[in-house]
Order: C-alpha cells, then sequence, then structure tokens
C-alpha cells in the first residue's frame, strides 16, 4: 500500500523552497482574499481552527508560486480552486470521519423531504456521496455560483463532463438540473 | 431555490457570488468594474451580497488579526503541516505487495514564455532554457525527523519504516509536472497533481521540492521516474504509457523501462527503486 502525506519533514538547507518575500505581499493577500478563502475552508471542514490551519496551507501555497499566482487571470479563482481542493482532500484523508457525519446528514435531508434547503447547505451535506471531481464541480457551480462553462474550464474537463456530474448531483439532491 | 433556476439567477439576473468576490477584490478591468459597479447600484439583491462579502472581509480581520494569519502563513511556509495518511486503493486481487510511483515532469519549450496554458504554480518570466540544467533527486527522511538523504536518479535503496520521501527537481526553464503511481499488478494513480493534466511548474535555480511527501505502506518495491518534456502530456498517456512499460517488463519493477510516448522525442525521464521496509 502507498499513503501520502503532507511532508513530515522540511528538507534541510540548500534544497528548502522559496521563503516568503514580504509582509507586504501577505498583507496583500490577507486584505483581498482573506476572507473569501478562510470561509471556503470553513464550510467545507465545518471546524473553524482546522479552517484557519487550511487556509494558512493555502496562502502558503500561494507565496511559494507567487509569480505564478499574480499573473493568474484571476488569483482569487485559483485561490478557491486550491483551498476547495484543499479541504476536500482533508476531509477524504479522514476517511470514516467525515464520511459517515456527512452521510449521516445526507440521510436526514433525504428523510425530511420536502424540506426546503439553502442550496450551499444542500451541497455539503450531500458531498460525501459523490466522487472527488463532482464534490469539486459541485461547490464551485452551486457555491460560487460558476456558470457551467467557468467550472468546465476550472477543473480541466469538458462541459458535458460537467454537465452529467452536476446532473447526477441533482438527482442524489432530489432536484431537477438544467443549464 | 432549485438548482433549475439557479443557473438563470447566477448568469442571467443577478452576479455569481465567486464574481462579485473579485469585485471586492478589485480584479476585473475598468470596463468590466464599472459595468459591475452599475449592476450592484441598481440590483438590490447583489447590493446586499455585496454588503455580506465586505463585512465578512472585516469580521474575518476582526477574528483573525493580520498578525495572526501572517505568522500561521509563515509557519506554514517553512514547515507545511502534517495531515492524516491519506491511504490509495489499487484494486489489485492480489493486495499491493508493491508499487511503482512515477513523476513525469513534462517541459515546455521557451518560445512559450510568458504563455500560461493551465494551472502555473510558478512564475514563467525570463529563464534560459538548458536541458543540461535539468534535474531531479529524492529527499528521504525518517519518521523522528533525523538525518535525511538524497537518492538520485537510476539508484535505489531500502526504506526504513517511517521513512517518507519528497520528490525535487531543478528546472531552467517552464515545464509541466505530472505523478503518477502504480503497482506490481500495473494499476496506476495520480500523484501530481492528483487529478486532471499537468502540473505546470516555474524554472528553479535550486531544487524544488513538491509540496506532499510520501508513505510508503506496506512491504514490496516502488518505483519512481521524472520526465522531462517540451509540450503537456496528457495524464491518460502518462498512465497508459506506464502500463505498457509495466507490461514489457513482466511485472519486474527492477527492470520497467522508461515510459515512452509516440511522436515525442521531448520527454526527459528520471528513475528510482525503492524497496519498502
Amino acid at each position: 500500500m502507498v499513503g501520502r502525506q503532507t511532508p513530515h519533514f522540511q528538507v534541510i538547507a540548500g534544497d528548502r523552497p522559496a521563503a516568503p518575500d514580504s509582509r507586504s505581499q501577505l498583507r496583500e493577500l490577507y486584505q483581498k482574499y482573506g476572507a473569501s478563502v478562510f470561509h471556503r475552508c470553513a464550510y467545507l471542514l465545518k471546524d473553524r481552527s482546522q479552517a484557519e490551519d487550511a487556509m494558512q496551507d493555502v496562502f502558503a501555497k500561494a507565496l511559494q508560486h507567487y509569480a505564478g499566482f499574480r499573473a493568474e487571470a484571476s488569483p482569487l479563482t485559483w485561490l478557491m480552486k486550491i483551498a476547495t481542493h484543499h479541504c476536500l482532500n482533508l476531509l477524504r484523508s479522514q476517511r470514516a470521519g467525515w464520511r459517515g457525519r456527512y452521510e449521516r446528514e445526507a440521510r436526514a435531508v433525504r428523510d425530511e423531504r420536502p424540506q426546503v434547503f439553502e442550496m450551499r447547505d444542500l451541497v455539503v451535506k450531500m458531498l460525501a456521496l459523490v466522487d472527488s471531481e463532482t464534490q469539486a464541480a459541485a461547490v464551485h457551480y452551486h457555491v460560487d455560483e460558476m456558470t457551467l462553462d467557468e467550472v468546465a474550464a476550472l477543473l480541466g474537463r469538458s462541459v458535458p463532463t460537467v454537465r452529467k456530474r452536476l446532473q447526477e448531483f441533482a438527482t442524489l439532491c432530489g432536484k431537477e438540473f438544467s443549464a | 431555490m432549485t438548482l433549475a433556476n439557479n443557473e438563470a439567477d447566477a448568469s442571467a439576473l443577478h452576479l455569481g457570488e465567486l464574481r462579485l468576490r473579485r469585485f471586492r477584490a478589485g480584479e476585473f478591468s475598468d470596463e468590466a468594474h464599472e459595468e459591475i459597479a452599475r449592476h450592484t447600484a441598481e440590483c438590490g439583491s447583489c447590493r446586499a451580497k455585496l454588503r455580506l462579502l465586505q463585512e465578512e472581509q472585516r469580521q474575518f480581520e476582526r477574528d483573525i488579526p493580520f498578525e495572526r494569519f501572517a505568522g500561521g502563513v509563515e509557519r506554514a511556509c517553512r514547515v507545511p503541516r502534517p495531515r492524516p495518511t491519506r491511504r490509495w486503493a489499487m484494486g489489485s486481487a492480489f493486495g499491493l505487495v508493491a508499487a511503482a510511483a512515477v513523476v513525469v515532469l513534462l517541459w515546455r519549450p521557451s518560445a512559450r514564455v510568458g504563455d500560461r496554458g493551465g494551472q502555473d504554480v510558478g512564475g514563467a518570466a525570463g529563464f534560459n532554457r538548458t536541458k543540461g540544467a535539468l534535474s531531479a533527486v529524492v529527499r528521504i527522511a525518517s519518521a523522528s525527523g533525523g538525518a535525511q538523504r538524497s537518492l538520485p536518479p537510476t539508484e535505489s535503496t531500502t526504506l526504513q519504516p517511517g521513512e517518507r520521501i519528497r520528490l525535487g527537481y531543478n528546472t531552467a526553464a517552464p515545464g509541466y509536472l505530472v505523478a503518477v503511481s502504480v503497482d506490481d499488478a500495473g494499476e496506476v494513480s495520480p500523484l501530481y497533481p492528483e487529478g486532471g493534466g499537468s502540473l505546470p511548474v516555474r524554472p528553479t535555480q535550486h531544487v524544488t521540492f513538491l509540496p506532499d511527501s510520501l508513505e510508503l505502506t506496506g512491504s514490496g518495491r516502488e518505483r519512481v521516474f521524472l520526465l522531462l518534456a517540451e509540450r503537456p502530456l496528457d495524464g491518460a498517456a502518462v498512465k497508459k504509457s506506464v502500463r505498457d512499460a509495466h507490461s514489457r517488463a513482466k511485472g519486474d519493477l527492477a527492470s520497467l523501462p522508461m515510459p515512452t510516448f509516440a511522436g515525442r522525442t521531448d520527454v526527459r525521464p528520471f528513475s528510482w527503486l525503492f524497496y519498502k521496509p
């Protein structure tokens, strides 16, 4: 079997990733994007402490690749993609813990029909039932309110593929999907 | 709210949340910014959402002061936070006796400097493209954080219990990076990136290590390949090539040939072999 972890060891001098250049970069990130990234992390992880850690990881990635990050057409879109991916990975790494918790919520959603849920609440409750790519597509589409084309471009998938995944997700949610 | 009217709301009647966040962050051109400003002035719903986002940032700054934020990010830069091990289901009927990890670093030509064909993880400006400058290395560290050692390409080593590896590369030009793993049964799983296409990387003056470390649990062997190419490779093509290489070697990881790509002469491979504890 193969396991994968964020590093438990810091590579010794000479091979160390670049350190952040200055506090001014951090301050800009903080003021422009701090809340957006933090709330994405808190939305998915449902834990403010974990969300703060995850947010720091996301901004660390942005700092380590600052030039490329700044060159993005939309740095915020890049950050939200990274944050979503990072948090979904964290949830998957918790395995039974998060799946059990989220699946209970998904069952509750089904049992309580036709109760009306806010879409973003419904999405996060149903995440345990779908694969990782559908999770990301659902979050970007329903929470970020990106268009189908934008989600497809962000995830590097075709529009029909993303549409199909969202249709499947909608079926699980007991909703109608048309885009 | 239904899924059906969500799209209509987002794209036709109102601005999507991400668009409003980008507006607040000042990401749009002057013209687009003006257009959104006009819309929010006229649309009560979008104006209210924008106010909520502005308040959200104010609340964030109250809850997490800048110094705490900056200190946490800087710590994360220095020592990335450990997280629970994620194990992959390889789906082999024979179990996971051994696995091979493959890192594919794809190269793009100097003519494309500044052209971002995908999610770039680094800057792309001003590099001297010299293929001879390409190198790769695996760094190995114990669970206790003791001494580290490097493993040059083509070498093999036996890992001690708890030891983890990090994959590093050094490039003189922008390129793309893909990592996959394959077990003795020929099952291939992506590592870098974990899904989709290749991962662009920027030129480096020193070895740059990929963000995650790998712990090779179980027993058996594991091989690492690293390929450089001028153009991106499709993830599915990489997986197929690795499977083909595995088949040609009849599942023997010690004699696994480098993956090849039809019609491609720009792909340059590196390889390591690990014996797991």
